[in-house]
């Protein structure tokens, strides 16, 4: 009986013994669209750090305005940033963090600071390639 | 199956073992394999906090940079951590280049008490120069690193708000006295052109065409750029010029 | 009876305790720890092959396993069973992390090891091979189609790497001539208009100033406006051509993918040795 109850047990553990682990469909995830062109991602810009910002419909209209120019005349325009971060962006980051006021001269001043001779007036450490490094500290 | 049998008793010794304390090779070789899983889980494997433990985990949240945590375990240990001086130095370097001034200022604060080494010495020097540097004299730096130290306190000296007054007067002078020549002509032409524009159509088209309006408008919007632009570009300066000397302070170092 | 029954119970709790699940971190260690105790250089490689396994069987695939498999130095397997599992792993583990050059080397390492020609082998060239190496894929498709007509359908590979669409400066000097029109010809054709308006536009706006005598305005806004415009127009169609050529080639890619797809139904791929 003993005997038995060992055999029975010796093939219930041969039959909980690990198989092949068929991968079909993670290897079908990984193999389609191969071609895929990346496209820039812009940010909505309908969240605002402040509480009371997004009381203000400046805000919002900066917001729309820049929603317009990124999806209708950027790709119009011949034009090679020198900074990381495209102008009209960071002036959306602008808005968000300080505000309509601050965030539209900060992206403005950045527009016209965007020239290829910038990338000399930064440090080594500010410079990815051709171009400038830029965005918000901590501290801002 | 006696394979299996085998792994279980292993991890049931070697649970026994992490519980005497802890194996420092081991730690090591975690670390430089760049194991983070098995290294947090080796580390969460003690329960009972122990000095030397703080000090393992103050060194995992430094290769793994967490300002916060590194901070929590150091002072739970600084005896420790201060024996253990390329970890000193390692940390000072990240906290100066990456945390936040409060941190910087309770990192260096706890260092005050603690013996003069080498990377002590160091470092608090790079941290004055940084937070004090009109007061401080570069001659106390090596000479690799007055170059970056002194482009930074020449932007230090000079005042954001005479930079904004200067480019109100002529736009893009406050770029320039920034130290940023090229920027300074872009807006000096740019704010230039739309002036000519706006006065131009003002005077052929009258002061209420719509043209004169969106000219006058653009014109304001660069205008006031500019102007907030001449103050901004002494602070940006500020800060990246820090970085950089800090960045090159602590390649020197290595 | 009884002391049969007991010793079942006992050998049914033990096989329960020695099922339970560890925490994944904790049993990576514990087979780290034995890496690390372990003076051994060929052992070594073997307790990480059990790592790597370990990995596998809890449906791991990520990135830390891929690092895992890096690190293991198959040379040193003494096991050449072992060594053939590994590299068969390896190859799909990488394909699965977007790695192609590591799994294209362990393929080769794998089949210089094995000499395998099975079915299976075969269809892993494909996988790995599908868009870098026509010519490597071809081959395979043509002895594959020996057993099974299906296979011919994957020649379609070949196709999709050779395909490129022809006429682009047709396009590019549409778009000089008349603003738009290369971009609307890609099937952009609401950017076409914009194109052609923002252009147009300019243009009018240009000729207009300059009728009311306004020379310094028409001077800065078209050359600050509307020569931006009118050159972006061209960049616009250039990249639309570029992705209508993207677009067509993920379509026939789409396309094989299915037959891939159902390829790999009737023929599974899995991973070894667990």
């Amino acid at each position: 009986m003993c005997q038995k109850l060992l055999l029975i047990f010796f093939l219930a553990s041969l039959l909980g013994r690990g198989q092949d682990r068929p991968v079909n469909d993670e290897l079908l995830k990984v193999s389609f669209e191969p071609y895929k062109i990346e496209k820039t991602k812009t940010r909505k810009l309908l969240r605002f750090k402040k509480k009371y910002a997004a009381y203000n419909p400046l805000n919002y209209a900066g917001a729309g305005l820049l929603y317009l120019y990124q999806n209708l005349v950027s790709e119009q325009i011949q034009a090679n940033c020198s900074y990381q971060i495209s102008c009209s962006e960071y002036t959306k980051l602008c808005i968000q963090h300080h505000g309509f006021i601050i965030g539209t001269l900060r992206g403005f001043n950045q527009l016209s600071e965007c020239h290829p001779g910038a990338i000399y007036e930064h440090p080594q450490l500010f410079i990815n390639g051709n171009k400038i490094i830029n965005g918000l500290d901590k501290e801002d | 199956m006696i394979k299996k049998i085998n792994n279980y008793l292993i991890v049931f010794f070697y649970v026994a073992a992490c519980h005497a304390q802890i194996d420092a090779r081991f730690v090591k070789h975690l670390a430089t394999n760049k194991l983070q899983a098995e290294h947090r889980a080796y580390l969460n494997s003690f329960t009972v906090p122990f000095d030397s433990l703080h000090y393992y985990k103050a060194k995992y949240y430094l290769q793994y940079f967490n300002d916060s945590l590194l901070l929590t375990n150091y002072t739970q240990s600084k005896n420790l951590c201060f024996n253990d001086q390329e970890f000193i130095a390692s940390a000072s370097k990240l906290i100066l280049l990456q945390s936040k001034p409060i941190f910087q200022d309770a990192w260096f604060a706890s260092m005050v008490n603690q013996e003069n080494t080498k990377a002590k010495k160091y470092f608090e020097a790079i941290y004055m120069a940084t937070t004090e540097p009109l007061a401080f004299n570069e001659k106390e730096l090596v000479p690799e690193l007055q170059k970056p130290f002194l482009s930074y306190k020449k932007v230090c000296g000079k005042k954001p708000v005479l930079g904004a007054a200067l480019s109100t007067v002529v736009p893009g002078l406050g770029k320039w006295y920034a130290g940023k020549p090229k920027s300074a002509l872009m807006a000096f032409v740019l704010n230039g052109s739309y002036a000519l524009q706006t006065w131009e159509s003002a005077g052929k088209l009258g002061i209420r065409h719509p043209l004169t309006i969106i000219n006058a408008s653009a014109f304001a919007i660069f205008y006031l750029s500019n102007v907030y632009g001449g103050y901004r570009a002494i602070v940006d300066l500020r800060k990246e010029r820090k970085k950089q000397f800090i960045a090159n302070a602590a390649g020197y170092y290595n | 009876m009884l002391r049969g029954i007991i010793i079942s119970v006992l050998l049914i709790l033990c096989s329960v305790l020695l099922q339970a699940q560890a925490p994944l971190a904790d049993s990576l260690l514990a087979y780290e720890y034995r890496y690390f105790k372990c003076s051994n250089d060929t052992l070594k490689q073997g307790i990480l092959h059990q790592k790597i396994n370990y990995y596998l069987k809890n449906g791991y695939t990520g990135e830390a396993l891929f690092e895992e498999h890096k690190r293991l130095k198959y040379n040193l397997l003494l096991d050449a069973q072992q060594k053939k599992i590994f590299l068969w792993n390896a190859t799909l583990v990488s394909y699965l992390n977007n790695q192609s050059e590591y799994s294209a080397l362990y393929l080769e390492e794998y089949l210089k090891a094995t000499a395998d020609s099975s079915l299976n082998a075969e269809l892993l060239k494909v996988l790995v091979y599908k868009y870098s190496d026509s010519v490597k894929v071809n081959r395979v498709i043509k002895k594959l189609s020996k057993t099974d007509g299906q296979f011919k359908d994957l020649e379609c590979f070949a196709e999709v790497a050779l395909y490129n669409r022809k006429h682009k400066n047709f396009y590019l000097i549409s778009s000089l001539i008349v603003p738009g029109s290369g971009t609307a010809m890609n099937g952009r054709a609401l950017k076409g208009l914009v194109s052609l308006a923002l252009v147009g536009g300019s243009a009018y706006g240009v000729y207009q100033l300059v009728q009311y005598g306004l020379y310094i305005n028409a001077v800065l806004w078209g050359s600050g406006v509307g020569l931006k415009f009118y050159s972006g127009n061209v960049k616009l169609t250039q990249k639309t051509f570029e992705e209508k050529e993207a677009q067509q080639k993920n379509k026939l890619a789409n396309k094989c993918e299915l037959k891939l797809k159902n390829l790999l139904t009737k023929y599974p791929l899995s991973l070894r040795g667990l």
